[in-house]
C-alpha cells in the first residue's frame, strides 16, 4: 500500500517532467571573447578605449533577431603589472634589515557601459626594497603584478554594453 | 634615489555571454519577412527566396568564440529551423505552382507533400514532359503541420499579412486521419478539372493497412509511396479496374488484396467509372502524406441547396407519416 501511495504521489512530477520541455530549451546564447593588452609608463600613463561596437559584436551582444533579451554577463580578467628601474646610490653600511628604495600607488580605472557597476579601479601599492646586508642594489628593470577580475551582470540594455570600456592608469 | 624608467602594462581579456529568449516560429517568419520587405509584392517565389536567404544567414552566422551548448546554439533552435523550413517550403510552394502556371518541367524540393503533388500532375499531364521531383541542397526538413502550412498559406496569400495570418491559423501537428486534411483546386497545380485530396494516414494497428473513402468519380490518381498492394472493400459489384504505376493494366476484385507491384513512386489509377470507393493500401506503417486527384468527381450539391432538399425530404415524410396517421386512426368502416 505504501508503494503504492509513493507512486500516486510520484506520479505528476514524473509525468510533467516527462512533457513539459526544458525551460533552457528554447534559450539562444551567444558569446564573445576579446583580448587587450595595453602599456605605458609613469610618464606616460595608459588611457586607451576597448570598443565592441563592431558589427559583428552587436550581432552577437544585441540582436533581437534570436529572441528576447534575457540579460548579459560580463567577465574582465586583467593581470595590472608594472616595472622599474632605480639607481641606487647605495650605502656604506651593511643593512639589518630590508632597505626601502622605492614607493609607487598606481591606480586603474575601468570604466564605460561595458561595466556594471561602473567605473571600477584596482590599485597597486607596491614597495621595492634592498635586501639586508647588500650594500647596493642594481639598475634592472623589477616588475610586479597583480591578477584581478570584474564582473558585470546587471544592465540596463542588451545596447549597453556595445560602449566597451575606458581604461586609464595613473602613478 | 633616481626612477631610470618605469613600464605600466595591463593585459587580459573581456568574456561577454548574452542570453535570448526563443521566440515561437511565426515569430522568426516574421522578422524574415520584414527584414526583406524591399523585395517587391505581390508574393512570388522571389519573396520567399529573399525571406529563406535572409533566414539561413541568420541561422548560420557565427555567435559564438566560446563553446555553446548545443541546444542554445541558434543553429539548433527548433523554432528558428522549422520557420527557415516555413519559408523554403513557402519558396517551393510557389515556384510549383508558378511552374504549374507557366509549364515548367522541373521542381525540386526536400517537402515530401510539394514532391508528391508535383508527380501526381507529371503522372496525369504527360504532355507536360515534367520530369520526376528532386531534392533541393537547403539543409532543412519540414515537419508535415510545416509543409501543410507553408503550402496552404502560400496557397491563401496575397501579401505578407494574410501569408502571416494563415501560418497563424494553421495547425501546429497534424493528426493521422482518414478524412483528408486539405481538398484543393487541382487548377492550381496544373492538373485540370482535379479534386486533390492531402490526407495524413498511416495505420493505427501498425498492420500498415490503411483504409480510404473515395467519392464518386470518373477516375482516382494515387501517388504511390512504397505501397504495392491494392484492396477493393466496397465499389462495383464486379471489382475494380487499375493501371499500375508501371503501366500494366490490373483488376482487384471486391474484398481480394491485389498485388500491384513494388517500388516507391509513379502513380496509381483507379478506373471508378463514377463509383463511390473504399480502397485499402499497404505498407504505411507511420503517418504521411497521401495525395490523391479525383477526375470527374460526382457533383455534390452546395449546403443551401442540400439544406432545402432535406427539408423539402423532411416535409413529404411529414406529410406522408400524417396521412398515414390519418388513415390509421380513422375507423375502419364496418
Amino acid at each position: 500500500m505504501r508503494l503504492l501511495a509513493l507512486c500516486r504521489v510520484l506520479a505528476l512530477p514524473v509525468a510533467l517532467a516527462l512533457t513539459v520541455p526544458s525551460a533552457m530549451a528554447d534559450t539562444v546564447s551567444t558569446n564573445l571573447f576579446r583580448s587587450f593588452d595595453f602599456t605605458g609608463s609613469f610618464a606616460l600613463p595608459i588611457d586607451a578605449a576597448f570598443a565592441l561596437d563592431g558589427p559583428d559584436d552587436a550581432h552577437r551582444l544585441a540582436n533581437d533577431r534570436l529572441g528576447s533579451w534575457l540579460g548579459t554577463d560580463t567577465m574582465i580578467q586583467y593581470t595590472h603589472s608594472y616595472g622599474i628601474s632605480l639607481f641606487d646610490p647605495g650605502v656604506s653600511t651593511p643593512p639589518d634589515d630590508n632597505r626601502l628604495l622605492f614607493r609607487a600607488l598606481s591606480e586603474v580605472v575601468f570604466e564605460g557601459g561595458a561595466l556594471s557597476p561602473s567605473p571600477q579601479s584596482s590599485v597597486l601599492d607596491v614597495r621595492w626594497v634592498c635586501a639586508p646586508s647588500f650594500l647596493q642594489c642594481g639598475t634592472g628593470l623589477v616588475s610586479t603584478s597583480r591578477s584581478s577580475s570584474i564582473a558585470g551582470t546587471a544592465f540596463a540594455t542588451p545596447a549597453a554594453v556595445l560602449q566597451g570600456f575606458t581604461l586609464r592608469s595613473s602613478a | 634615489m633616481t626612477l631610470l624608467a618605469s613600464e605600466v602594462r595591463i593585459q587580459g581579456s573581456v568574456t561577454v555571454q548574452v542570453q535570448y529568449a526563443g521566440k515561437r516560429t511565426q515569430a522568426y517568419v516574421a522578422d524574415a519577412l520584414q527584414a526583406t520587405a524591399s523585395v517587391p509584392q505581390p508574393l512570388a517565389t522571389t519573396r520567399y527566396a529573399s525571406a529563406a536567404a535572409d533566414i539561413a544567414a541568420l541561422r548560420s552566422a557565427t555567435y559564438a568564440t566560446l563553446p555553446v551548448p548545443l541546444d542554445e546554439r541558434a543553429s539548433s533552435n527548433a523554432a528558428l529551423h522549422e520557420a527557415h523550413a516555413t519559408l523554403v517550403t513557402a519558396r517551393e510552394s510557389a515556384a510549383l505552382m508558378q511552374a504549374a502556371a507557366t509549364g515548367g518541367t522541373g521542381f525540386a524540393s526536400r517537402s515530401g507533400l510539394l514532391r508528391q503533388i508535383w508527380d501526381l500532375g507529371s503522372a496525369s499531364q504527360p504532355g507536360l514532359c515534367r520530369s520526376g521531383a528532386g531534392f533541393t541542397a537547403d539543409p532543412v526538413s519540414p515537419s508535415a503541420a510545416t509543409e501543410m502550412a507553408a503550402l496552404t498559406a502560400v496557397m491563401a496569400a496575397s501579401d505578407d499579412p494574410s501569408f502571416l495570418a494563415a501560418l497563424a491559423a494553421s495547425p501546429e501537428a497534424l493528426a493521422s486521419s482518414t478524412d483528408p486534411v486539405a481538398v484543393f483546386s487541382g487548377m492550381r497545380f496544373g492538373m485540370g478539372d482535379a479534386q486533390l485530396r492531402v490526407y495524413f494516414i498511416g495505420s493505427e494497428d501498425g498492420s500498415g493497412q490503411i483504409t480510404l473513402s473515395l467519392p464518386a468519380a470518373e477516375r482516382h490518381l494515387v501517388q504511390r509511396d512504397f505501397s504495392d498492394r491494392l484492396t477493393v472493400f466496397d465499389g462495383a459489384a464486379d471489382g475494380l479496374a487499375f493501371v499500375a504505376p508501371n503501366g500494366d493494366h490490373g483488376f482487384a476484385p471486391l474484398n481480394e488484396e491485389t498485388y500491384f507491384g513494388e517500388g516507391s513512386g509513379g502513380a496509381l489509377a483507379l478506373l471508378a467509372n463514377g463509383d463511390a470507393l473504399r480502397i485499402g493500401l499497404n505498407n504505411y506503417y507511420s503517418p504521411r502524406f497521401l495525395v490523391m486527384a479525383s477526375y470527374g468527381v460526382a457533383p455534390v450539391p452546395e449546403p443551401t441547396a442540400f439544406s432545402l432538399m432535406l427539408a423539402g425530404l423532411g416535409l413529404i415524410a411529414l406529410r406522408t407519416k400524417r396521412g398515414r396517421y390519418r388513415w390509421t386512426a380513422t375507423p375502419a368502416p364496418r
